[in-house]
This record gives structure tokens, C-alpha cells and sequence, in this order.
């Protein structure tokens, strides 16, 4: 709203005071959500540090892999696969500061005892860790995207309150109050006039 | 027998497979066997890059035809044995289509051992065409396998197809191999080797299901009868738990298996147990090829080397198309 457009009214004046006073709760809001919001992704980033070691988990089961494809044979190694059941996840998503993140729960883990083959049980525990870390890492890189996504949102909202919204209620009750004080400085002149009008009417003999 | 050792000049040597393991990739390695006996089969193959896949089915190929094919003209005494002792392969097959149907799979029929007409002595299409596991397993109730029936309520309890796998090859030495050593010339030593092979899969099977965690009563119920070695050994090997296994098998004749016995049940080593096993019955062929090779044991060797051989090759090409380093894949071959 531009400042210059605003009715210089006492109703104006309370009103944008009231406004103000809503909109520094709202910023005050928003910023503890921005600090939750940092604080959530803070403890998050140390988690992700977990990545290099389920790449390193993937780098090991793919070695144990290939030694058991190389042991039994693409055929053997498909066929004895073929035995073990897949694995089930639950998406389950989760609000944080209104921010929907998900949480996966593993329903169904694959079970190394379903593998006929002693050669591939040790390939699939390693896949099967693998699989899992793989799992829990990217539930936290999608938290973390998100929580990101939210904090830029919630700072520029702040920003924008803060160096934007606020200044501008400010400089509109500012200009107000100054346009009441000129009018009301006015009205007192003007009365005054009239006052003194009055008086000297009052005061010269009749003729 | 002559035949066997003229067939047995086919075979790959070491140096063979030193330079195939030299070779960059699955090419390589099947232009280095277009010369010998894959040749003619290998024709078939895509030129740019055969993949390991289309391989193995070569030399799976190639192993059922050279075993039959002493089969078709063995005497009849030795015949029946052959043919007995060659159900391995159709126990492979009826294994595979059942670890599909315990997953609720459909069987790739194209992964199955091909087996030459005649000698199919199970049906193995109605196996794999089968609604269920329980179905494909009734689907042997009029068989020589029909003992692998009474598997289903202890692979109901547990769930593990292992347990159906040890049943059939509980079947396989008990009811086709065994009954068919009777009357065989140089039975000595093919009862040895038998026992042998026997005894290892029996430690194997019984290392493994007591790494699941199968009670010592399932497992007892599925080991073979003891061959070799004693039946105190095998109740203790059976009743040993996983890590105390190979201190028990080196107090047998199969001392020289308990180091790598232990290396296979490692976590962190890359040792199998299914190579252990494999590597140790290898080793006693090829002590029967020199000590008995002018009697009909030698035939039984001939036919192990072979199988040795194609999985030799199996493993080559899978580890050359894994991209597998020459010192992994030398690890996984038994030369």
C-alpha cells in the first residue's frame, strides 16, 4: 500500500498500529520457525556425513557380489536369487514445522538365511546393510532438501517482513501521525483565528 | 574307459586357463576357445561381445553332451551307474525351478541344465508349470524323489529352500547313486569318491543350515548317512554350532578342510563354502585320475574335471564380465 494513498485518520492510524504489532508477532513466529528450522537441519547435516561410509558399504558389497556371481554363475547366482523375497518399505510422511518430510520404515528386511547359496549369503548381509544404510541416508537427504527448500522460504519471508513490510507500516503510521499532528495544529490556528476573530467582533463599539 | 582318457586330452590345462585369465574381457576369452571343443558351439555366439550369460550356456552345453555321450556307450552295468550318477544335473534343474516357485517366481526355463532326451526321468515341465511350491513338490510324489514330499513340513517350519535342496540331494546319493555302485568294476575307489563327495556335501549342508540357525534335530534329519567318516563324527559335526564346526572336521580325514572351512564362515574373508567344497573334491579327482587310471573310477574323474571345468569357465566369463580383478577371479576358479 503505498503511504501516500493512506486516509491520514485516527482509524487509519489505530489500525495500521494494529497491523504492525500483528505483523512483529508473525515476524517473531517465523523467525523461531527459521531457528527450528536451522536446528533441525544443523543435527541433519552431521548425519549425512554417513554417506561416504554406505558408498564405501556399496563399494564392499559389489566386491562380494561379483565374487559370488564369479563363484556360481550368472544362472546359479539368478537362480538362487530368485529365492530370496524383495524387500518392502513403508513411505510414512511426517510434519515438522509444517514442512511434510517422510520417514521409511523398513517392513520386510531381507533375510541372508532365504539364500540357498552359503557363497551368496555373505554378498547379501553386505547388500543387505548396504541397502538399508542406502535407505536410512536417503530419508535424510530428502528431510534435508526439504528442511532447505522451507529455511530459504521462511528467510526471505523474514527478510522481506524485516527490511520490507515492517519499514513501510512504519513510514505510513509515521506519515500519518505526522498528517494528524499538521491537521490538528491546524485546527488549533484555525480556532484560535476564529477566537481572536470572535473577540475583536466582541470588543468594537456598536455603532 | 579309453575314451574317457582320449576326452580327458580335451580338457583345459592350467596354462590355458592362466592365459584365458590374461584375457581383457568374455571376447577374449571365447575367441582363446573357438579352437577346442567349444568351437563349433561358440559359432553361434554374438562376435562383438558374447556375454557371459550365452557362455555358460555353452559350456553347460558342452558338459551334458560329453557326459552322455560316454553314457550312450558304456556297458550296461557301467551304464546305469552313469546314468544315475548324471541325475545331478536334473537335481540342479528340479533345484532351480523350486527356489523360483518358493519365491512365487516363474521359472526361465532358459536357465535350465539342458538335459538330453531319454534321460529325464522327472517332469520337470509340470514341475515348472506347477501352481505352487507344494504343487511342483507333489509333482514328485511318483518319483524316485518322492522322499522330497516329506521335506515340505520342515521347509514349512523354517521356510528356507535349503532345506528342500538338502532333502533332494539327500535323494540323489541315497537313492539313485548309492543303489547303483552294486556290482561296478573298480568300486573301491568309486565308493570312495562317491563318499567323499558325500561326506563334503553332507559338512557343507550341515555348516550352513546351522548358520540359519536350523535346530540340530532338522539338521540331523537332513544329512546323509555318513560315508567316510564315522557316525560319532558326523553327530558331532551335526551338533556343533557354526563356529565350532571346523575344529570338529579336523579332527576327521578331512583335516585339510577345516582351515578353509573356517575361512568360509569368516565375515570378512571372501572364502565360500561352496568353493571350499568344490576346490577339496577337485583336489582328491585329480589324485584318482593318477592312482586309478585304468579303472572305471577313471570315467567317474573324467566326468568331475569336466564339471569342474565348465564351472572353471562359468566363473571366468561371469568374473570378466563383472569386471572382476585376474587375482579374484584365480581365487574363484579350482585349477
Amino acid at each position: 500500500m503505498s503511504v501516500e494513498r493512506v486516509a491520514a485518520t485516527k482509524g487509519a492510524l489505530q489500525k495500521a498500529r494494529e497491523q504492525l504489532e500483528f505483523i512483529e508477532r508473525g515476524k517473531d513466529v517465523l523467525r523461531m520457525k527459521r531457528d527450528q528450522l536451522a536446528g533441525e537441519l544443523n543435527r541433519l547435516l552431521g548425519e549425512l556425513g554417513r554417506r561416504s561410509k554406505v558408498e564405501q558399504l556399496f563399494r564392499e558389497a559389489y566386491e562380494s557380489v561379483g565374487y559370488a556371481y564369479a563363484v556360481l554363475g550368472y544362472d546359479s547366482f539368478a537362480s538362487a536369487a530368485s529365492a530370496v523375497d524383495a524387500i518392502e518399505v513403508r513411505a510414512l510422511p511426517t510434519s515438522m514445522m509444517g514442512v511434510v518430510m517422510p520417514e521409511v520404515e523398513l517392513t520386510k528386511k531381507t533375510s541372508v538365511y532365504q539364500v540357498p547359496s552359503p557363497t551368496m549369503m555373505k554378498a547379501v548381509a553386505k547388500l543387505g546393510e548396504a541397502l538399508e544404510k542406502a535407505i536410512e541416508v536417503a530419508v535424510v537427504e530428502a528431510k534435508v532438501e526439504r528442511l532447505a527448500l522451507e529455511l530459504m522460504s521462511t528467510n526471505r519471508k523474514v527478510n522481506a517482513i524485516e527490511q520490507v513490510v515492517i519499514p513501510r507500516y512504519k513510514a505510513m503510521i509515521r506519515y500519518i501521525e505526522e498528517k494528524l499532528s499538521e491537521q490538528a495544529l491546524q485546527e488549533f490556528f484555525e480556532t484560535k483565528r476564529m477566537r481572536d476573530i470572535a473577540r475583536v467582533a466582541r470588543e468594537r463599539p456598536q455603532t | 574307459m579309453t575314451r574317457a582318457h582320449g576326452l580327458h586330452t580335451h580338457l583345459l590345462t592350467r596354462n590355458d586357463y592362466q592365459a584365458m585369465l590374461k584375457g581383457r574381457d568374455t571376447k577374449s576369452v571365447s575367441d582363446y576357445l573357438m579352437r577346442g571343443d567349444y568351437g563349433p558351439l561358440l559359432e553361434g555366439a554374438p562376435a562383438e561381445y558374447p556375454s557371459a550369460l550365452h557362455l555358460a550356456k555353452v559350456f553347460r552345453s558342452l558338459l551334458v553332451s560329453r557326459c552322455y555321450r560316454l553314457v550312450g556307450i558304456a556297458p550296461e552295468n557301467c551304464r546305469v551307474f552313469l546314468e544315475a550318477y548324471l541325475e545331478r544335473f536334473l537335481v540342479e534343474d528340479m533345484k532351480r525351478i523350486l527356489r523360483a516357485k518358493h519365491a512365487g517366481r516363474v521359472t526361465d526355463k532358459g536357465s535350465l541344465i539342458p538335459i538330453p532326451k531319454g534321460y529325464e526321468r522327472v517332469n520337470l515341465q509340470a514341475m515348472a508349470d506347477a501352481a505352487s511350491f507344494q504343487e511342483a513338490v507333489g509333482t514328485l510324489a511318483k518319483t524316485r524323489f518322492r522322499g522330497v514330499v516329506d521335506a515340505v513340513s520342515v521347509y514349512e517350519k523354517y521356510h528356507f529352500i535349503s532345506i528342500v535342496e538338502a532333502f533332494l540331494d539327500k535323494a540323489y546319493f541315497d537313492i539313485e547313486v548309492r543303489p547303483a555302485l552294486g556290482g561296478l568294476p573298480g568300486r573301491p575307489a568309486i565308493g570312495e569318491m562317491i563318499g567323499t563327495e558325500e561326506d563334503l556335501l553332507n559338512v557343507k549342508m550341515l555348516t550352513d543350515l546351522r548358520a540359519r540357525k536350523v535346530s540340530v534335530d532338522a539338521v540331523r534329519a537332513l544329512s546323509f548317512k555318513p560315508a567316510n567318516l564315522t557316525r560319532g563324527e558326523l553327530a558331532a559335526i551335526s551338533g556343533a554350532t557354526p563356529e565350532a564346526i571346523p575344529q570338529m572336521v579336523a579332527k576327521t580325514r578331512y583335516s585339510s578342510l577345516a582351515q578353509p572351512l573356517q575361512d568360509a564362515l569368516e565375515s570378512g574373508k571372501d572364502e565360500s563354502l561352496d568353493r571350499v567344497v568344490r576346490l577339496e573334491i577337485h583336489r582328491r579327482t585329480k589324485s584318482v585320475i593318477v592312482r586309478c587310471a585304468d579303472t572305471f573310477a577313471y570315467v567317474l574323474a573324467y566326468f568331475r574335471e569336466a564339471e569342474t571345468e565348465s564351472n572353471n569357465l562359468v566363473s571366468l566369463v561371469t568374473g570378466k564380465e563383472v569386471g572382476l580383478a585376474e587375482q579374484r577371479i584365480q581365487a574363484a576358479i579350482c585349477t
